[in-house]
């Protein structure tokens, strides 16, 4: 039966700035117990259509210009204000992205749960508390939890009470927009696992809005993809992984790193998604294809029905596509790098090392270990990979050894010299040799100042440049070198794009040319096409100035594609350091492996076994003597609660911090 | 709950020393001689004038005196005497404080009665016709000081329409206008400040849940963002006492009201010191009992702050991990 | 097939070459209209104040004891107070010497309170706690009180009185430039800046105050329609800037004894301070709102 079908759905929003159309002619069917996986990277309709079907649009300025949503036959557009409201919560429900905002602060979780049943069900208001209990304790709750507010729960446990408000008048479909994108990879593979369980046990059907491949490759049945509030291309998991169509899907799988590959170079979608008050003539895709033809200059492509159920909006589809232009890549003027980049770079001295590293902070609780006791070394021109998951302390240590977080104890040494505990000047000098760009392309830019004076900022402190006119010429020589238009010389920050913004950073990071940068979560902001330019530009420039680099990260498959070594952080704590290909091929600490298992793979090929860790990560406030994993470690002993692991050589260059690793890996 | 409000109260008491001392230290820089006023002559001679500088303790250092003085009003609460009567300051203040007290706490909660409910319902209604009436009425009697008001208030209530005492304090009546004009200004941007908080929180993502939900929009209001408009509206409640009761203490003057805005005028002209650092004392204390109370119901509006002092001892033995915990049970 | 043209940026990029972040802030204000009223009348005043000799009509000294108490009329537009001087000279100098007081004022508790603020909120630890519990002891006394004392102290005169109303208007700054350098303190801007070579002093200067900007220049602006109030309060209860000098409240003052007999003098001097405080209300309001949503982007 039919759950849900849209046809020809067109919204807009009327803005100051013109009417940007969100939505264009968007038609799809989401059978009983289907899941439909619809992707897109930010700003291509997706949330809009979900609140669509809701009829939540806010208006003013949302309108939902025409179309037909059918909810089990009953049209959606022609309900009353009452039905709706019994359709929302009961018919549909709703899981939002950030359950850090999703959730009433002032209320507490029970309530918010219990209210949904209660608005929809004829009972008291102790049974639908008791309800809320039960469905706390379904998606992994204790129910006496249920008193509690939301700021007493992590994130990942925010998101399964968000699920638990869905999921609690069992609606025939869920709407989730992007579920897990705010959850570390071993808590989002926790959620989709429960997701997925509990949707069998209700049979639901799903429409889930995600921009990671991955997490559609495991979750979802059928596919859709948007590009500028339009399904590109539309069928079934197989049609879309193994008969992909469409220019525009192509480009997002070559622009993935991969988890299993080795480094190779990614090919990104080039430019931006069209300005959506503004979109271009013929096919909307056409400014980006690399297979653009006058034909997709002109008209707009229609819906072409490939095989049974697989549609693509494109001229050629079906058609076996041949460049017709090699898009200018914004021009790294560097050569193309070696086929083999690692061999290349033959590990040389040591450039910088990091001997017994702490970095402790005070909180009223006790002290903060975030970082404890970390030890290694990094030859010059590698790239050194840092993962984990959120709150185990990689920033600070990168943070730590650049010098903006002094360290507590041990030492960073930097061509043999300590570097710990430089101030001011010396610091400052020190500075010129080692350079960080950071996470946030939205925060790490100063607002008020224009892209030339964020990038002459380096440049100016430490009075590099002799005159005005040489300060241009370097400033235009950095923007060359990162692919920044000239013409973006005197624009503001909140002009440009993510990528561009990322761009300015890595100027001013290059820009009084050091020997070693550290890179905090560069891409983890951007979309997928546009961190391939960025990680590209990266790799670039390591091969032309034998650049060093720290590169930490949360996202396993760019941590792969960008580095020679990898370390694993847990807590504070190394758990495991070896060669890239190494500890993705073989995992030794049992941590790393969960780790690997988690992360979605976008192929449906490979089905990977999975182990799931029960738990979150532990705190590092006042840690417990013994490894911090234990709690969460199913080979964990005794001695595991009781001795903190000292690291340990187990195959050579492989270092572990395991009791039990020989026994776990029969070495 | 009691702990964290005898915190509180213990950290009233240096802020009120503080205030003590610089108001001490003003009225030192004040022009006028007060021994010259207490001889009340010019005919006085120069050992008449020190027998009495040192009967009044002025022939100390400044420090001393100030100490002395502190010391007093810790121990004793002692104020001192009032050059001008030769009576404890307490004494003339226990006979205004009540008056004024009263004033400004009424015209305290007026605003906020008023000016809430009116803000909120301005929101909900934005975009109409009574959403534009009260915007712009709030924005015009935001801009009217409450003195003026007073006296454009005797003006037509009293001298013009006779409905209205002008002066004195006598009968209910007679509060009408002065804790009306002391009120209107803080009530008019209360409006204002409830109404953009209000406009604000609809924005948020857990009204959009809670729309989700399928949840009628009064419920929606009433439930989910009130409670959370309301957070920095009590802030700013906190923040304008001073303003209210300050106000109000002139306005008083302007109604002849015998309260401690008459009293400090007086003592202004008379450089009565210890006077009028008894009235500062007594409005500051005031203020910040007020603001202890703001800080009260904040806890109670925001679990956030709740749960800083509320589960300071039940979270003792297992806190930090508190957060955590859970998904492992 | 042509070669196609590198991928376009957002639209507004081509023409912004020099486009300043003010213009974009002016562009948003114009369409406020209330704001556009608010800073016409702020205009009015200082031109008022700058041009009072040329445009008042009568000496605002001149007695005239035959005309005293008149109503307005085509000779005296707002009519002549209690000793036969035109109140409307007397109002147009009063804005003269509210603005300039007000002006004066402003800008000692900006910088004092700026200062304390962003030293506070940037070092934090024992300075700030030092400073903030400072802030606490002034935030006790309600501000007028403490204007109020303190021109007991120091006596009239512009300068005193502009330094008392200083004095009461430090605290609410300082607090507010803390709150924003605390925000901003962990922006990882400040931090590129550390990693840049910037050293602190110019991180506070270069970075971190442009970009308190734009709630100070809100404040402010607010700030001297506030502080002109409270001038008027002071000179009301006799103190402040005194006679023979014509203030606002001044004028209100001389009113008190005909408050049941003559109106002109206490209405027209009250809807010059309201019409004032009005003005820059709705002007700081609408500031408040072309300021904000470019940068929260």
């Amino acid at each position: 039966m039919k759950i849900l079908e849209i046809r020809d759905l067109v919204i807009e929003y009327r803005t100051m700035d013109g009417t940007v159309y969100a939505v264009n002619h968007v038609s799809l069917d989401i059978e009983e117990g289907e899941t439909l996986g619809l992707v897109g990277e930010t700003g291509a309709g997706k949330t809009t259509t979900a609140l669509g079907v809701l009829r939540l649009i806010p208006d003013p300025p949302g309108v939902i210009r025409q179309g037909r949503i059918c909810l089990k036959g009953k049209n959606v557009m022609e309900m009353s204000p009452e039905e709706l409201r019994a359709m929302r919560g009961d018919e549909i429900s709703m899981i939002f992205q950030d359950p850090m905002t999703a959730l009433n602060p002032v209320l507490t979780v029970g309530e918010q749960i219990a209210e949904i049943y209660f608005l929809h069900n004829d009972c008291t208001k102790a049974e639908s508390m008791a309800k809320a209990r039960e469905m706390l304790e379904m998606v992994g709750i204790p129910g006496e939890r249920a008193g509690d507010f939301p700021h007493q729960f992590s994130g990942g446990m925010k998101q399964r009470v968000v699920i638990a408000i869905a999921l609690a008048c069992q609606p025939s479909l869920i709407i989730a927009d992007e579920p897990t994108t705010a959850l570390d990879v071993t808590i989002q593979a926790q959620v989709l696992a429960m997701m997925r369980q509990l949707r069998e046990q209700f049979h639901t059907a799903m429409l889930l809005i995600t921009h990671d491949l991955g997490v559609v490759a495991e979750a979802c049945d059928k596919v859709a993809i948007m590009y500028s509030g339009e399904i590109v291309e539309y069928g079934t998991l197989e049609h879309i992984f193994e008969h992909t169509a469409h220019p525009y899907t192509m480009g997002l799988f070559n622009s993935l790193p991969s988890l299993d590959k080795d480094a190779r170079r990614l090919i990104p979608i080039h430019g931006l998604m069209p300005d959506p008050t503004d979109l271009p003539k013929g096919c909307a895709f056409h400014p980006r294809c690399p297979y653009a033809r006058e034909e997709c200059r002109q008209s707009h492509p229609a819906f072409h029905e490939l095989e049974n159920g697989h549609m693509c909006r494109c001229h050629f589809a079906g058609e076996a596509l041949q460049e017709t232009s090699t898009p200018e890549t914004p021009s790294v003027q560097v050569a193309p790098p070696a086929a083999s980049a690692q061999e290349a770079r033959e590990p040389s001295e040591i450039l910088l090392e990091a001997v017994h590293l702490k970095k402790y902070f005070q909180t009223k609780a006790g002290p903060l270990h975030a970082v404890d006791d970390i030890s290694f070394s990094i030859a010059r021109g590698r790239t050194l990979g840092v993962v984990g998951e959120s709150g185990c302390g990689k920033s600070t240590l990168g943070r730590a050894l650049i010098g903006l977080n002094e360290a507590t104890d041990g030492q960073v040494l930097f061509e043999g010299q300590d570097v710990t505990h430089l101030k001011g000047r010396e610091r400052r000098m020190f500075l010129t040799e080692m350079q960080m760009i950071f996470q946030d392309p939205f925060s790490s830019l100063d607002p008020r100042k224009s892209v030339f004076e964020q990038i002459a900022a380096p440049l100016r402190f430490n009075r590099v440049c002799k005159n005005r006119a040489e300060l241009e010429r370097q400033v235009a020589a950095l923007m060359d070198t990162v692919g920044l238009s000239r013409r973006l010389t005197y624009a503001y920050p909140h002009e440009l794009d993510g990528g561009r913004r990322q761009r300015i950073g890595v100027a001013r990071a290059l820009a009084l040319e050091p020997k070693f940068i550290v890179c905090d979560e560069p891409v983890s902001a951007l979309d997928v096409s546009i961190q391939a330019q960025v990680l590209n530009l990266l790799q670039d420039l390591q091969d032309t100035k034998n650049l060093t680099y720290v590169f930490i990260t949360h996202d396993l498959s760019v941590v792969r594609h960008i580095s020679d070594d990898i370390m694993v952080m847990y807590v504070g704590c190394m758990v495991e350091k070896c060669a890239s290909h190494e500890l993705f091929t073989y995992p030794l600490h049992p941590y790393t492996k969960g780790l690997l298992s988690a992360v979605p793979v976008p192929s449906i090929r490979e089905r990977r076994e999975r182990i799931l860790m029960q738990g979150e990560l532990t705190s590092p406030v006042n840690p417990k003597p013994g490894c911090r994993f234990a709690r969460r470690c199913s080979y964990a002993t005794e001695i595991c609660t009781r001795e903190q692991p000292a690291q340990e050589e187990v195959r050579p260059n492989h270092f572990v911090a395991c009791h039990h690793v020989r026994q776990i890996n029969d070495l | 709950m009691l702990r964290f409000i005898g915190r509180r109260v213990l950290i009233m008491i240096p802020v009120l020393l503080g205030v003590l001392t610089i108001v001490y230290t003003l009225s030192c820089f004040m022009p006028g001689d007060p021994v010259r006023n207490k001889l009340g002559t010019n005919n006085y001679t120069q050992e008449q004038y020190d027998a009495m500088a040192h009967e009044m303790g002025l022939d100390r250092p400044f420090l001393v005196q100030l100490g002395d003085y502190l010391w007093g009003v810790i121990t004793r609460f002692d104020l001192g005497e009032a050059y001008s009567t030769n009576r404890p300051v307490t004494e003339s203040l226990g006979q205004r404080v009540g008056v004024s007290l009263r004033l400004g706490l009424m015209s305290l909660l007026l605003a906020a009665f008023l000016g809430i409910p009116i803000g909120i319902f301005s929101a909900v209604r934005q975009n109409t016709v009574p959403d534009y009436i009260i915007t712009t009425l709030s924005i015009v009697l935001a801009s009217l000081p409450a003195f003026w008001l007073a006296m454009e208030a005797i003006q037509i209530f009293a001298s013009k329409l006779h409905v209205l005492p002008a002066s004195g304090l006598t009968s209910w009546k007679h509060y009408i206008l002065p804790v009306a004009c002391s009120a209107m200004m803080t009530m008019a941007s209360l409006v204002r400040m409830t109404r953009s908080s209000m406009l604000e929180v609809i924005r948020q993502d857990y009204i959009r849940t809670a729309r989700s939900k399928g949840m009628k929009e009064k419920r929606v209001i009433f439930k989910h963002a009130l409670k959370n408009a309301l957070i920095p509206v009590i802030t700013v409640v906190g923040n304008q006492v001073g303003m209210v009761v300050g106000g109000s203490i002139i306005v008083e003057t302007i109604f002849n009201i015998p309260g401690m805005g008459m009293l400090m005028m007086g003592a202004i002209n008379q450089r009565d010191y210890p006077l009028i650092m008894g009235v500062t004392l007594v409005t500051s204390v005031f203020v910040c009992v007020c603001n202890l109370v703001v800080d009260l119901i904040y806890s109670v509006v925001d679990p956030q702050i709740r749960g800083q002092f509320t589960s300071a001892k039940k979270r003792g033995k297992d806190s930090p991990h508190k957060k955590e915990g859970g998904a492992t049970a | 097939m042509s070669k196609k043209t590198s991928p376009a940026a957002p639209a507004t990029t081509e023409s912004l070459q020099k486009s300043s972040q003010w213009r974009d802030v002016w562009l948003r204000l114009r369409r406020n209209k209330l704001a556009l009223v608010g800073m016409a009348i702020a205009i009015l005043l200082a031109l008022m104040a700058v041009l009072a000799p040329l445009i008042a009509p009568y000496d605002y000294q001149a007695q005239n004891v035959a005309e005293r108490l008149q109503m307005p009329s085509a000779l005296h537009l707002l009519g002549t107070d209690n000793m036969g001087r035109d109140i409307l000279s007397r109002i147009i100098f009063g804005g003269r010497i509210s603005l300039l007081v007000s002006l004066l004022a402003v800008t000692v508790s900006l910088v004092i309170g700026g200062l304390l603020g962003a030293v506070s909120g940037y070092f934090g630890g024992l300075i700030d706690a030092v400073i903030m519990r400072l802030m606490d002891i002034m935030m006790a006394i309600p501000g007028i009180l403490l204007a109020v004392c303190i021109s007991a102290a120091l006596g009239g005169g512009v300068w005193q009185t502009a330094l008392a109303i200083a004095v009461a208007g430090i605290a609410g700054v300082c607090r507010l430039v803390r709150a924003q350098t605390l925000t901003l303190r962990n922006k990882e801007y400040i931090e590129a800046a550390r990693v840049s070579g910037s050293t602190t002093m110019r991180i506070l200067l270069s970075n971190i105050i442009p970009n308190c900007l734009a709630p100070i220049i809100v404040n402010t602006t607010m700030s001297i329609g506030g502080n002109i109030m409270m001038i008027s309060a002071l000179s009301f209860v006799g103190l402040g800037v005194q006679p023979p000098r014509p203030e606002w409240g001044a004028i209100l003052n001389s009113g008190r004894d005909y408050v049941t007999t003559f109106w002109p003098l206490i209405t027209f001097p009250g809807i010059a301070i309201a019409l004032t405080m009005f003005g820059f209300n709705v002007f700081g309001d609408g500031l408040r709102d072309a300021l904000d949503p470019k940068l929260k982007q």
